[in-house]
């Protein structure tokens, strides 16, 4: 039984409120454990506590009562950072900084150092896609480019876990879909990663698990599956039917004992009609440019 | 997938220097670190065009003016640098992504307090540099001038007058324990910035700091001597005393523009004394900082 | 609340200990000449509360310097006695200046005092002596009161000897403040000769001088004085023309006679 990747013991979380004796209680004693290489998703609406929780894992804030860790170490210790990348939600950088100069700056915190580092710099510059941006200032950046420096600065030194806070919060649909194949293949090399989005769409496509969170209580958890798969509802989906052959399934079902619950066209899926639609047109765009440099 | 290979060092110089090096860059592209160094060397400047006075009341006054913006300008850097620095990060939030990775925050203060150094040491560079500039050009433009008005037989006596009273060595002591002072004042404005809740607070309460610092020897003298007083004086004096640094023990320069040479010993005790402020006043930040809510 | 008391108590403790070694600090920096300045409440009224703080924030020398500016305004408009009140505010701002007792001195010794002698508004001749004679008394008090603080000041002794010589009438105090000059560092060439000038003129030391003199001239140092004063004493003390030095001293035709 390999440690787990993140490990929360009862965690208790209180903040005091100014001028006041009652306690605003953030996170009320949380329980949870993310096994290595698992992508958990942690999900609530606003206020139920998810970012102080995240907070209190990377040792950002300590925790009122209770404990949490990262691969064993107590998150209170600077050790246990060591594996740990972090994107924040609007992540905020030193808008002076080059793109190349911000993961530089981070990875030598992180104790890397020389050609080393300036060559994965490089990589991940190439891996997130900016590496025309490297000589940019992050004050001329879009929210995108931000997001994306943020993710390529989390990756500096190879982290065993990730923690995604928002990570597609304001890209665009093409960007997206790039974080999310990212998260895909960290979770093929066995990366842990700890995501939370309201993008529950996105949740549902990358998570192996997730927790609920509401008023700083753990209120489900599960795995995804698991938790909505609707078990005795089952989907077909036909190509060709025709309407007889329709109305023949329909009896069939009635005799069974079973529902028809609906009946409608299936639809694809906007985000990839939406894609399709707009690479189609890139690459259009990029032949006629082709042929008039030819011409 | 291997992970960080180097096991976590407890102090790392090297994070340390990369803390620094990035708050060095911060600083110098803040524009107030120009229009506090134009302004300084305005005022050097200016002090060329005393003309109505002799020579010798010339070279005083350029001396007293020029250490004076020194002084001044070295401890408003300081100051106004360290003022913003952490409020800054805090509201930028980038304060989170540097905790997050393997970075003690003791190393995290010291980072920033050591670039902090380096900005009023180039600043105090520069400025010196300017003012010994001026210094050195003045005094050749009077020696010409002696040497043309002078006779002959008066003229070594005259040149020798002149140089006397123009650049000394002994400037150069007077600037470095005006640069001890500065950082023993961005220190405590470190450990000030640790606990107050706004940058304004932090700003305020460092200049009260500053005056008190001034009047701590007399603080001192007075609480040391014992007199006639009631005890709530007597204990409020002596908690000032105890409290708080003495900052007089570093306005040596008044005297030093006078022409008064500093001992090398005396320069070594004061700067050690200096540095030694500083170790405590940043342990006492790091005892605040280290629980800081984030 | 903890973590304030604990800062507390180090702080408290660092104040205990390092108490003594700021005052030993203290101590060795008076002692090498630092920190001159006194304080009075008095000089609030001429420099004000900004003034007041400033000198105290370590900005003193500049704040002498703004009187000194102001000292200059009074001295064109003559109001000696503003005057003398900014120029004992500068000296206490900045003892370790020479500069400015001297100058000191010069207003008061010179410019107030003959201003003083010359007024046009006062008829009375005793009246007139009586209030040079306190402005030269002002300006020798700024003269020694300078050498307390400066007790190396080869210029300092020098005027104090040129207002004994010229405005006071009193050559033996003169004699003695040039000779104390001449053992100064960067004392000028000359005063060594002025302190024997001068005690040439008091009665009783005569042959002293003469001696002194002598020794000038057989050293080659043949100026005008030298030898105007050698022709005086030997008259004065009947030197017979053939030990005259003029004779016994070895004439070298290159030696010319210099402006003393």
């Amino acid at each position: 039984m390999s440690t787990p990747a993140i490990s929360v013991r009862n965690l208790t979380k209180e903040f005091a409120i100014p001028f006041k004796k009652e306690r605003f209680v953030a996170v009320r004693d949380l329980s949870l454990e993310v096994p290595e290489g698992e992508v958990y998703g942690l999900l609530g609406p606003n206020g139920s506590g998810k970012s102080t929780t995240m907070k209190v894992i990377l040792g950002l804030v300590s925790p009122t009562s209770g404990s949490t860790s990262i691969f064993g170490w107590d998150s209170r210790q600077v050790e246990s950072r060591e594996n740990v990348g972090f994107l924040p939600e609007n992540p905020y950088f030193y808008k002076f900084l080059t793109g190349l100069e911000t993961l530089l700056f981070f990875g030598k915190l992180c104790g890397l150092s020389g050609a080393r580092l300036r060559e994965r710099a490089h990589f991940l510059l190439k891996l997130v896609g900016l590496e025309n941006a490297a000589e940019r200032r992050l004050g001329g950046f879009s929210k995108g480019m931000l997001q994306r420096i943020g993710m390529a600065q989390a990756l500096i030194q190879n982290p065993r876990l990730l923690v995604l806070d928002e990570p597609t919060a304001g890209v665009d649909p093409a960007g997206s879909r790039e974080i999310r194949d990212l998260i895909l293949e960290f979770k093929a090399q066995g990366i842990t990663v700890l995501l939370c989005s309201h993008l529950l769409g996105q949740v549902q496509e990358v998570c192996d698990r997730v927790g609920i969170l509401h008023r700083g209580r753990l209120v489900r958890e599960g795995r995804i599956e698991d938790l909505v798969t609707i078990q005795n509802q089952t989907q077909l989906v036909l190509e060709n039917a025709s309407p007889e052959l329709l109305s023949d399934l329909q009896r069939q079902v009635e005799a069974a004992g079973a529902r028809l619950l609906s009946e409608t066209k299936a639809q694809a899926d906007l985000e990839r009609f939406f894609l399709q639609v707009t690479e189609a047109e890139a690459s259009r765009h990029s032949e006629v440019r082709l042929s008039s440099d030819r011409s | 997938m291997k992970s960080a290979s180097s096991a976590h060092r407890l102090f790392s110089g090297g994070r340390v220097a990369a803390l620094a090096h990035n708050t060095l860059r911060e600083l110098i592209r803040m524009r107030i670190f120009y229009f506090l160094l134009l302004f300084a060397l305005l005022v050097i400047g200016s002090s060329l065009f005393t003309v109505q006075f002799t020579f010798q009341e010339q070279f005083q006054v350029l001396k007293d003016v020029g250490l004076g913006a020194i002084s001044l300008f070295s401890w408003l850097l300081g100051l106004l640098c360290t003022a913003l620095l952490i409020p800054k990060d805090l509201e930028d939030r980038t304060l989170y992504t540097i905790l997050a990775k393997p970075v003690p925050r003791f190393e995290y203060l010291l980072g920033k307090l050591l670039g902090v150094f380096l900005v009023i040491a180039a600043a105090v560079g520069l400025m010196g540099l300017l003012f010994l500039g001026v210094l050195a050009l003045r005094e050749q433009q009077v020696l010409a001038e002696t040497a043309r008005t002078t006779p002959p037989e008066q003229l070594a006596d005259a040149l020798r007058v002149v140089r006397q009273s123009a650049f000394q060595w002994n400037l150069i002591p007077g600037i470095l324990l005006i640069y001890a002072k500065a950082l023993v004042c961005a220190t405590l404005t470190l450990l000030i910035s640790t606990f107050a809740s706004s940058s304004v607070f932090t700003v305020l309460v460092s200049v009260v700091v500053y005056v008190m610092g001034h009047l701590q020897g007399i603080a001192r003298d007075y609480w040391l001597a014992g007199g006639e007083a009631s005890p709530l004086v007597k204990l409020m004096v002596g908690l000032v005393a105890l409290v708080f640094p003495d900052l007089q023990l570093f306005n040596v320069v008044d005297e030093i523009a006078a022409g008064k040479a500093v001992s090398a010993v005396l320069l070594w005790k004061v700067s050690g004394f200096g540095m030694l402020y500083t170790v405590i006043y940043l342990l006492l930040a790091q005892a605040f900082f280290s629980q800081k809510e984030l | 609340m903890k973590r304030w008391g604990v800062v507390l108590i180090v702080l408290l403790g660092f104040g205990v200990w390092k108490t003594p070694v700021e005052r030993s600090l203290w101590a060795q920096q008076k002692a090498e000449g630092f920190h001159a300045a006194q304080w009075n409440l008095g000089m609030r009224d001429q420099v004000g509360q900004m003034g007041f703080v400033a000198a105290l924030g370590g900005f003193r020398a500049l704040v002498a310097d703004v009187l000194w500016v102001r000292a200059g305004a009074a001295f064109e408009r003559r109001e000696w006695g503003r005057l003398k009140l900014l120029l004992d505010s500068v000296t206490q701002l900045q003892p370790r200046s020479v500069i400015f007792w001297r100058m000191a001195h010069d207003h008061m010794a010179y410019d107030a005092a003959l201003d003083a002698r010359h007024d046009p508004l006062e008829h009375n001749d005793f009246v007139k002596r009586k209030a040079e004679r306190e402005y030269l008394r002002i300006g020798e008090q700024f003269l020694l009161n300078g050498l307390k603080f400066n007790p190396e000041s080869a210029l300092l002794y020098e005027c104090l000897g040129n207002l004994y010589s010229r405005r006071m009438g009193d050559p033996a105090k003169a004699s003695e403040a040039y000779a104390f000059s001449a053992q100064k560092p960067g004392a000028m060439g000359y005063v060594a000769r002025f302190a024997i000038y001068e005690s040439a003129k008091v009665p009783g030391r005569e042959k002293e001088a003469y001696a002194q003199l002598c020794e000038l001239y057989r050293r080659g140092q043949r100026f005008e004085t030298v030898i105007r004063l050698l022709r005086k004493l030997e008259a004065k003390l009947e030197i017979p023309a053939a030990q005259s030095i003029f004779q016994t001293a070895n004439a070298d035709p290159a030696q010319g006679t210099l402006a003393p």
